[in-house]
C-alpha cells in the first residue's frame, strides 16, 4: 500500500519540479485543432502547436527545438515562414485559407538588419533547414528567389520599421516539391511532446496522405511579451492544415456527411500533451444553420470570436476534461439532414491561373482576379515569380478588365536573367466592382541546355502559381478563435495562391542519342578487340636457335646444376615419403625449368 | 553546287549531266513503277511491324477493371433519351449539369458563337457543358479529358446519348477512386466538331477561324490537358469499337495512345478495328494481303482528306494526343456483342492508364499508317518507296535544267563545245538551244496561274455573299465559282502566249520550274501528310513527266485528256464519287457540291489547309503543265 503513495507523491514532486522549472524558462506551449466542417461536406481540420519563448539564442531550451533555434539564430533570422504542401487550396470551394501555402515547398524569411550577408545566410539556412525537413529546400538558389516589395510584409512585430527593406527578404518556392511522411517525422519531432501524445497523436500517415490537401508549415516570428509591448518575445508556430473529402455515410433518406476523429485521423484521442499550457478542440460551427449536426460528447463551452466585425462561434473542448475518463474519445458529429452535392460559398475575390497558347515556342500567363462585390472595387495585390526560362516579355504585360486595358496602381517589374535571377512582377490592380480583372503576359520558352533538363524532360516545368493579397470581409476565412488574423480597416487580410502551371519546353529527343551511344559503344566494342590485335601483335616465325650459349650463360648453368644438387640433397633429408620415382619427376622438371631461365 | 550552277565546267560533271541526260527518261519511269511496287508490299503483314509500347508508364491492363455498374448507366441512359425526347430542339443541359453537379464534381458552361461566313452570314450560338474531377493531392497542373458530342434527335449523324450517360456514369465511378493523379475533364459539346474547336479554343485562349468563331472565355480550368478521349456510342449493345485517329490536315495522335486503345479493347474481349474493318484471320495469306491493304487505302484516302474522322482530330493541333471511340452495333459485323458496362471497363482501363503517365506522349511514333491494328508502317519503311515514286520529278526538273542554255558569256564558248560533244555522244540531249535566258517570256506563265489561284482562294467567300443575295444556295456558289474558274483557265496559255509563243528554251524552264515546284510540294507535304502527298505523287509524276509540247495534234490531244483526268476539280469529283454508295451522277453532283463548300467552311472555320493548298497550289501547277502543253 505504500508504494502507491510513494509513487503518487513523488510523482507530485516531479510535477512540482517540472512546473517551477517551467516557470524559470518561461516557454510556454499551446496545442489547439480546428476542425471547421464546411456546407460543401469537406471538413478542414487545423492542428497549430504553438511555444512562445523569451530567448532563441542561449544555450538553454526548455520546449523550444533546440535544432530549429539554433538554425534560426545562427543565420540572424527574424522571421521564417516555410509550408510543405501536397495538393492545392481550392479557395472557390473551402473558402480562404487561412495560413497561405503554395503547392510544393515555400519558404520566405526576414533576416535581421545587422546580417553580413543576406545572401551567404539564405543559402547556408536553405541547407541547414533542407536537413532539418528532409525536403529539397537546397535547390532555393538565387534562380529561383526573389525579394519582392509587398507580397510578403513581416508578420510579427517590426522594432523599427524604418529598417525594413526588401534586401532583407527572400521568398523562394519549389512547386514540384512532395510532401510526405519523411517531411512529417522530422516535423513532430520538433514538438515537446513528438507524436507520443496529445494533438499530434492524431496526425496518423496513413490518413493524413489520404486527404485532398495537406499542408505542414513552421512558422517563426516575433511578438509582443505584453500589452504594451515593451518586451519580445518569440513564437514557434507549427500547423498542420487538412482538407478531408466528404465523406458520407448512407442512410435511408439520403447520405450524411457525419464524420469523426476516427474516419477523418483513423484514431480517437487520449491524452493531451503534459507540457501544454491549453489544448483545445474547437469545432466551427458555422455550416450548423444549413446542415445541422449534433456534437458528441457535448462541448465543454461555446466560444464567440468577433474579428472585423464577424461573429463565429465555435464548439470549444479541453482535451485535459475530455480525456480524463480514461479510454480513448472519439468526437463525432452526427448530422440531421441529407447531403446535397453543389454548394458553393459566394466569395468576394476569386483568383485563376492558366496558360495560354500552344506550341514550342510562345507560351502565355493569364491571372484572373474576379471582384464578386458589385458595389465596390478591391485593391489586390499581385506577386508573380516565373523561372528565368520561360522569358517574359514584359512589354505584353497588361491588365485587362472586359476587354479594356486599365492601368495598374503600381508596378514593380525585376526582369529575370539566365541562369540568375527568375522574373519578379509586382503589381496593385484595383478590380472593379463585379468586374473580373485579367493580368496577362507573354513570354517565350527557352531551350535548355541538355544537362539541364530533369530526368523526366518531358514531363514540363513548373511555374509557381501567382499569390494575391488582399483585405476581405472575414466571413469566408478559416480562422482560429483565439489566434485572429491581421486585421486592418475592417477587413481580413488574406493571401492566396494560384495554382501552379506545368509548362513543357522544347526538349531534345535524349534518347536518340542514347541509341546512338549505345550502338557506337558496342560497335567500338566489337571492332576494338580485332582492331587493337591487328594494330599491336604480328604474328613471326621466331627460328630455334642452334647457337652455342655463351659464356656468361654457361656459367649461369653451372651454377643452377649446382643448386639443383644441393636442394635434391635437402628434399631427399626432410621428404624421406617420396618415393624415388616421384624425385626423379620432381628434378626432372627442375631441370626443365631452369633451362627455361 | 558546281553541279547545278555550271554543268559543263568540269570534266567529271560533265560527263554526269550526259549520263543524267541520256539514262533519266528511262530511269524514272521505273524508279516510279519501283516506288508503288515496294509501297504497295509494305501493306504484307511481314513487310510491316507489329504496333509495341514504346512509353513504360502507361501499364496498360497492369489492373483489373472494375466498373460494374450496368444498372446505373441504363438508367442514366434512360432518363437522357426520356430527357432528349421531351427537348428535342435543345441539348438538355441542365440535366447533364445537374447529374454532374450531384456527384460533387465542378461543373462549368460554355458558350461559343459562330458567325457562318458563306451566303447571308447567319449567327450560330452554341453551348457545351464540362465538369471537372478534382484530383485529391494534386495542383491541377495536369488533366485528361473525356468528351462526347451531343446530338439532338433528327441530327445527320447517330444519337449520342449513350456516350453522354456513360460520361457520367463514369464520373460517378471515378469520383469514388482515390488513384487520381491528374484532374478529368468530362466534356459535353454541341454541334459536332465545332463544339470541340471552340472548347479547346477558348482553353487555350487561342483564336482559330479567322475571327469567325468567337470561342469566348472558361470559368474554369484543370492545368495542361495530357491526352484526351473522345467517345461516340451509337447503340446500347457494342459489336465493335473502331479507334479513330486521323486528326486536322493529317495529323496523327502518338501510336502509343493508339495500341493503348486496341490493347484495352482486346483484353475486355471488345472487338475493336481500325477504318471499320477488323483483322484478317489469315495475314499471311493472299487474301489477308489484300485485305491489309484496302484497310491501308482507306487510311490513306481518309488521312489525305485533312479533315478529322471525329472530335479528337481538333485536340491534336493543341500538342494533345486524342482518339475517338466510336462503338457500333453494325450487323455485317460477327461475333458476340458486348454491353455498355464492358465499354465502360475500356475507358476505366484506358483513363487508368493515362493516369499513370509521367510524361507527356513523347515516345512512340506520330508518323504511320496502320494496315491492320496491331501493324504499322512507320516513317522510316513508307518514306524510301514515297522518295522513288517522286524522284521522277526532280530527276527530270534537273536534265531540264541541265539542257537549258547558259547564260554567262564566258562559258557560251565552252558550253557550245560540250554541246557537240554530247551530240556526238547521242540521245535527245543534243538539241541544246542556246538563246538568251528566257526568263521575261516565261514570269507570266508561272505567275499568272499563281495570282489566279489566290484570286480564286480569296474571291470564294465574297462569291457566295453575292450570290446568296441573288438567292443562290451557298453550296452551288461554291460550285459554280470554282467551275467556272477551272474551265475558265483553260483559255489561259492563249492570254499569256498571246504576243510571243514560248520558245524552246523557254518551255524547258517552265517545264523546269513546274517540276521543282511540283517537287516541293510533294516533299514538304510528305512530312505533314504523307497520304495526300502519295496519292498526288502517284497521280501527277506521270503527268508532268509527259507534260511538254507536243508538235503532233493526237499527242497534244491525248496528253490534254490526261492533264484534264487530274485537274484538282477533276480529283475533288472523282473522291465524292468513289466515296458516294449509289453512282447516280446527279446524287453526286450534289455530293460533290456540299464537299466543296465543307472544305471551304474547315479551310476557314478550323485551318483545314486542303482548299488552301489545291487553290494555290495545285491548281496553278496544273495550269503550268496545260500551258506547257499548249504553248506552242
Amino acid at each position: 500500500m505504500a508504494a502507491p503513495c510513494g509513487g503518487s507523491g513523488f510523482r507530485r514532486w516531479l510535477v512540482l519540479l517540472f512546473l517551477f522549472a517551467n516557470s524559470l524558462c518561461s516557454d510556454q506551449f499551446n496545442e489547439s485543432l480546428l476542425i471547421k466542417p464546411l456546407t460543401s461536406g469537406h471538413v478542414i481540420s487545423k492542428f497549430d502547436f504553438v511555444i512562445g519563448t523569451d530567448n532563441i539564442s542561449g544555450a538553454h531550451f526548455h520546449l523550444v527545438p533546440r535544432h530549429l533555434a539554433e538554425v534560426i539564430s545562427h543565420h540572424h533570422v527574424l522571421e521564417l515562414h516555410l509550408s510543405l504542401t501536397q495538393g492545392f487550396w481550392r479557395h472557390d470551394i473551402w473558402g480562404y485559407p487561412a495560413r497561405q501555402a503554395g503547392t510544393g515547398a515555400q519558404l520566405w524569411v526576414w533576416f535581421d538588419p545587422d546580417t553580413p550577408s543576406v545572401d551567404e545566410s539564405w543559402s547556408s539556412l536553405v541547407n541547414a533547414l533542407s536537413g532539418l525537413f528532409c525536403a529539397s529546400l537546397n535547390f532555393m538558389d538565387r534562380t529561383v528567389t526573389t525579394s519582392p516589395e509587398f507580397a510578403f510584409r513581416p508578420a510579427g512585430v517590426v522594432s523599427d520599421p524604418s529598417e525594413l527593406e526588401s534586401r532583407l527578404l527572400r521568398v523562394a518556392s519549389l512547386p514540384r516539391e512532395a510532401t510526405c511522411t519523411e517531411n512529417l517525422t522530422p516535423w513532430q519531432k520538433l514538438l515537446p511532446c513528438g507524436a507520443a501524445s496529445g494533438l499530434s497523436t492524431l496526425l496518423n500517415p496513413t490518413h493524413l496522405y489520404s486527404t485532398s490537401y495537406h499542408s505542414l508549415s513552421v512558422d517563426f516570428r516575433p511578438v509582443c511579451a505584453d500589452t504594451s509591448c515593451s518586451r519580445l518575445r518569440y513564437e514557434i508556430t507549427q500547423s498542420v492544415t487538412l482538407v478531408h473529402e466528404p465523406v458520407t455515410t448512407p442512410r435511408r433518406d439520403g447520405p450524411r456527411q457525419d464524420w469523426s476523429m476516427k474516419s477523418l485521423f483513423g484514431r480517437g484521442l487520449y491524452d493531451a500533451c503534459a507540457v501544454a499550457e491549453r489544448s483545445d478542440i474547437f469545432v466551427d460551427t458555422a455550416a450548423n444553420g444549413s446542415y445541422p449536426f449534433v456534437l458528441s460528447p457535448a462541448p465543454h463551452s461555446e466560444v464567440t470570436s468577433i474579428v472585423a466585425g464577424h461573429t463565429a462561434t465555435y464548439a470549444a473542448y479541453s482535451v485535459t476534461n475530455l480525456t480524463s475518463g480514461g479510454g480513448g474519445v472519439n468526437l463525432r458529429a452526427a448530422y440531421s439532414r441529407p447531403h446535397r452535392h453543389g454548394w458553393t460559398p459566394s466569395l468576394p475575390l476569386t483568383v485563376t491561373q492558366y496558360q495560354t497558347g500552344s506550341g514550342q515556342y510562345s507560351v502565355g500567363l493569364s491571372l484572373q482576379l474576379r471582384n464578386a462585390d458589385r458595389l465596390s472595387p478591391l485593391d489586390v495585390s499581385v506577386l508573380q515569380v516565373v523561372p528565368w526560362y520561360i522569358r517574359l516579355y514584359l512589354h505584353t504585360l497588361q491588365v485587362t478588365v472586359d476587354g479594356q486595358v486599365i492601368k495598374p496602381v503600381y508596378q514593380r517589374l525585376v526582369p529575370g536573367r539566365d541562369r540568375q535571377r527568375p522574373y519578379t512582377l509586382e503589381l496593385g490592380v484595383r478590380i472593379p466592382a463585379g468586374r473580373v480583372a485579367t493580368v496577362s503576359v507573354q513570354a517565350e520558352r527557352a531551350f535548355l541546355k541538355w544537362h539541364e533538363y530533369p530526368p523526366d524532360a518531358n514531363h514540363g516545368f513548373y511555374l509557381p502559381g501567382a499569390v494575391v493579397s488582399a483585405l476581405l470581409p472575414a466571413q469566408n476565412c478559416t480562422r482560429h478563435p483565439i489566434r485572429s488574423p491581421p486585421v486592418e480597416g475592417g477587413r481580413v487580410f488574406v493571401r492566396l495562391s494560384a495554382e501552379n502551371q506545368l509548362v513543357t519546353l522544347p526538349t531534345p529527343d535524349f534518347s536518340m542519342p542514347y541509341n546512338v551511344i549505345c550502338l557506337v559503344c558496342t560497335v567500338v566494342a566489337l571492332a576494338f578487340g580485332p582492331l587493337h590485335n591487328i594494330c599491336t601483335k604480328r604474328l613471326l616465325l621466331v627460328p630455334v636457335s642452334e647457337e652455342k650459349p655463351g659464356i656468361a650463360a654457361r656459367i649461369k648453368s653451372n651454377l643452377g646444376r649446382l643448386m639443383w644438387w644441393r636442394r635434391a640433397a635437402d628434399q631427399s633429408d626432410t621428404a624421406s615419403s617420396q618415393s624415388p620415382a616421384e624425385a626423379s619427376q620432381s628434378s626432372a622438371a627442375k631441370v626443365k625449368s631452369t633451362k627455361a631461365d | 553546287m558546281g553541279l547545278l550552277t555550271s554543268p559543263t565546267a568540269g570534266g567529271s560533271s560533265k560527263k554526269f549531266a550526259n549520263i543524267l541526260i541520256k539514262w533519266e527518261p528511262v530511269v524514272s519511269p521505273l524508279l516510279y513503277i519501283a516506288g508503288i511496287i515496294w509501297f504497295l508490299a509494305l501493306a504484307y503483314h511481314p513487310y510491316n511491324a507489329g504496333t509495341y509500347f514504346s512509353e513504360n508508364a502507361l501499364l496498360p491492363g497492369l489492373v483489373t477493371n472494375e466498373f460494374s455498374d450496368g444498372s446505373e448507366l441504363a438508367r442514366l441512359l434512360k432518363a437522357l433519351e426520356a430527357e432528349a425526347a421531351d427537348h428535342p430542339d435543345t441539348v438538355p443541359h441542365p440535366w447533364i449539369r445537374a447529374q454532374f453537379r450531384q456527384l460533387g464534381l465542378q461543373v462549368y458552361p460554355h458558350n461559343f458563337t459562330l458567325r457562318y461566313p458563306l451566303g447571308n452570314g447567319s449567327v450560330f450560338h452554341g453551348e457545351n457543358t464540362y465538369a471537372v474531377l478534382r484530383a485529391p493531392r494534386s495542383g491541377s497542373t495536369e488533366a485528361l479529358v473525356l468528351s462526347a458530342p451531343y446530338r439532338r434527335p433528327g441530327a445527320p449523324h447517330p444519337p449520342n446519348h449513350a456516350a453522354v450517360a456513360m460520361l457520367v456514369a463514369l464520373a460517378k465511378y471515378f469520383r469514388r477512386q482515390v488513384y487520381w493523379a491528374k484532374d478529368i475533364v468530362f466534356l459535353v459539346t454541341e454541334h459536332e466538331q465545332l463544339g470541340v474547336a471552340a472548347w479547346l479554343s477558348a482553353y487555350h485562349q487561342q483564336p482559330v477561324g479567322h475571327g469567325l468563331l468567337d470561342a469566348g472565355d472558361l470559368p474554369g480550368r484543370a492545368g495542361s490537358i495530357q491526352a484526351a478521349i473522345n467517345l461516340e456510342v451509337e447503340s446500347a449493345t457494342v459489336s465493335h469499337v473502331d479507334v479513330l485517329v486521323e486528326g486536322l490536315n493529317g495529323q496523327l495522335p502518338n501510336l502509343d495512345l493508339v495500341k493503348m486503345a486496341h490493347w484495352i479493347c482486346h483484353q475486355e474481349h471488345i472487338q475493336h478495328t481500325t477504318q471499320g474493318r477488323a483483322d484478317h484471320p489469315r495475314p499471311h495469306s493472299e487474301a489477308g494481303y489484300r485485305h491489309s491493304l484496302q484497310t491501308l487505302l482507306h487510311m490513306m484516302a481518309s488521312q489525305a482528306a485533312g479533315t478529322p474522322t471525329g472530335n479528337h482530330g481538333h485536340y491534336l493541333r493543341y500538342g494533345i494526343q486524342a482518339v475517338t471511340l466510336r462503338a457500333l452495333d453494325d450487323r455485317a459485323m460477327p461475333g458476340p456483342r458486348s454491353g455498355l458496362s464492358h465499354l465502360a471497363r475500356v475507358l476505366e482501363g484506358m483513363f487508368r492508364s493515362l493516369n499513370n503517365l509521367l510524361e507527356r506522349f513523347h515516345q512512340s511514333f506520330f508518323f504511320y499508317l496502320m494496315p491492320a491494328t496491331g501493324r504499322y508502317i512507320s516513317i522510316g519503311l513508307y518514306m524510301p518507296p514515297f522518295a522513288l515514286v517522286a524522284i521522277g520529278i526532280v530527276l527530270r526538273a534537273l536534265t531540264c535544267w541541265l539542257r537549258l542554255p547558259d547564260t554567262d558569256d564566258s562559258e557560251r564558248q565552252q558550253e557550245a563545245e560540250g554541246a557537240e560533244s554530247v551530240g556526238k555522244k547521242g540521245g535527245d540531249a543534243c538539241d541544246r538551244p542556246s538563246e538568251p535566258w528566257p526568263l521575261a517570256a516565261v514570269l507570266p506563265c508561272v505567275l499568272a496561274p499563281h495570282a489566279l489561284g489566290a484570286v480564286t482562294l480569296a474571291g470564294l467567300v465574297p462569291l457566295t455573299q453575292l450570290l446568296a443575295a441573288a438567292g443562290w444556295p451557298t453550296e452551288r456558289a461554291v460550285f459554280a465559282g470554282l467551275l467556272t474558274v477551272s474551265v475558265g483557265s483553260l483559255l489561259l496559255p492563249a492570254i499569256t502566249n498571246r504576243r510571243s509563243p514560248l520558245s524552246e528554251s523557254g518551255r524547258l524552264l517552265l517545264r523546269c520550274v513546274t517540276l521543282i515546284e511540283l517537287g516541293l510540294l510533294v516533299f514538304t507535304a510528305a512530312l505533314f501528310n504523307i497520304s495526300l502527298a502519295l496519292i498526288v505523287t502517284t497521280l501527277y509524276t506521270p503527268v508532268a513527266l509527259s507534260a511538254r509540247y507536243y508538235s503532233s495534234a493526237p499527242a497534244r490531244l491525248l496528253a490534254s485528256l490526261c492533264l484534264l483526268l487530274v485537274h484538282p476539280f477533276t480529283l475533288q469529283l472523282a473522291a465524292v464519287a468513289l466515296g458516294a454508295p449509289a453512282l447516280a451522277w446527279r446524287a453526286v453532283l450534289a455530293a460533290d457540291q456540299r464537299a466543296l463548300a465543307v472544305a471551304l467552311v474547315d479551310s476557314l472555320v478550323y485551318g483545314a489547309r486542303l482548299l488552301d493548298v489545291a487553290c494555290t497550289v495545285l491548281l496553278p501547277l496544273w495550269l503550268q503543265m496545260w500551258t506547257l502543253v499548249h504553248c506552242g
